[in-house]
């Protein structure tokens, strides 16, 4: 009776080790890593629009394209482990101030960002489920006003 | 011996299901935790914003217009119901501009009885809209 029972423990532990990894653990340190990896995709975001708030619309190209190479280099970036290179977008928009005096306007710039990262731990039994076992891609937006409105449209 | 053995099935499923009741509630604390975190950064991100646009104006008049402006210019989404500007402090004196918002947030999951919730922002920009006298 006693033999029985040890050797079923052991039995047991096979596939229950199994279960609380594939179930448990797994899924949850993909969950860390994909909460991670979309906090440094909005740091990245971040970087770029404030930067992108104070340069001539001419310079944002070259100068969001510098901004993601330094990111994907630094610890942050590295870490999240980046598909290809971030994506970037700049768009703006003039704003009339209604209700002022003196009549005039407000420019806005938005940079979207777009970064893809493969999850940390792939799951081959949740392959087509986004950031368990396939990339997940992550697009940020913001907006912030500019702080000189003639570079709008410099 | 079969008393025993029910009476052990039946103290697991017992424990299953408190262990799960905890999950369940500490799922849902985080889910709303999320939600206010968000919504709190969304929140500063616009008192920032109203504020470096009022802070380029060249009167108190404009200034306010202009955070104004700035605020309607958000969209709120299905869990933020409402944002304005509950206070405004042009002064030229201390050269700065004050701006404060509050932003009504529905929980997703209400926690005992509180279903809204608001949230305050603050910022301070100096005035560079008034020019230099020559």
């Amino acid at each position: 009776m006693l033999r029985k029972q040890g050797g079923s423990a052991i039995a047991e532990l096979g596939p229950a080790l199994f279960l609380l990894l594939i179930v448990g653990v797994f899924p949850v340190v993909d969950a860390m890593f994909a909460g991670y990896t979309y906090f440094a995709s909005v740091l990245l975001n971040n970087l770029e629009l404030r930067e992108a708030s104070r340069i001539p619309a001419s310079d944002t190209e070259d100068a969001m394209t510098r901004i993601a190479y330094n990111w994907q280099n630094s610890g942050l970036g590295r870490l999240a482990s980046v598909i290809g290179q971030p994506q970037t977008q700049c768009a703006y928009n003039v704003v009339n101030i209604e209700g002022a005096v003196h009549p005039g306007t407000e420019t806005y710039v938005t940079v979207s960002t777009t970064v893809t990262v493969k999850p940390c731990c792939p799951i081959p039994f949740f392959g087509k489920i986004p950031c368990l076992g396939a990339p997940v891609t992550y697009s940020i937006v913001g907006k912030k006003i500019m702080e000189n409105q003639s570079l709008a449209s410099m | 011996m079969q008393a025993c053995s029910s009476r052990r099935k039946g103290s697991s499923i017992v424990e299953t299901l408190a262990s799960l009741m905890l999950i369940i509630a500490i799922a849902v604390a985080a889910l709303d935790l999320i939600m206010l975190i968000s919504a709190s950064q969304i929140n500063e991100h616009l008192a920032e914003n109203a504020a470096r646009a009022a802070s380029s104006q060249i009167c108190e008049l404009d200034s306010r217009a202009a955070a104004a402006t700035s605020l309607m210019s958000y969209h709120p989404s299905s869990n933020i119901s409402n944002v304005e500007m509950i206070d405004f402090k042009y002064d030229p004196g201390a050269e700065t501009v004050r701006v404060v918002t509050s932003m009504a947030i529905e929980l997703p999951v209400p926690i005992v009885k509180t279903k809204f919730v608001n949230l305050r922002a603050d910022a301070v920009q100096p005035i560079v809209g008034i020019p230099a006298p020559f």
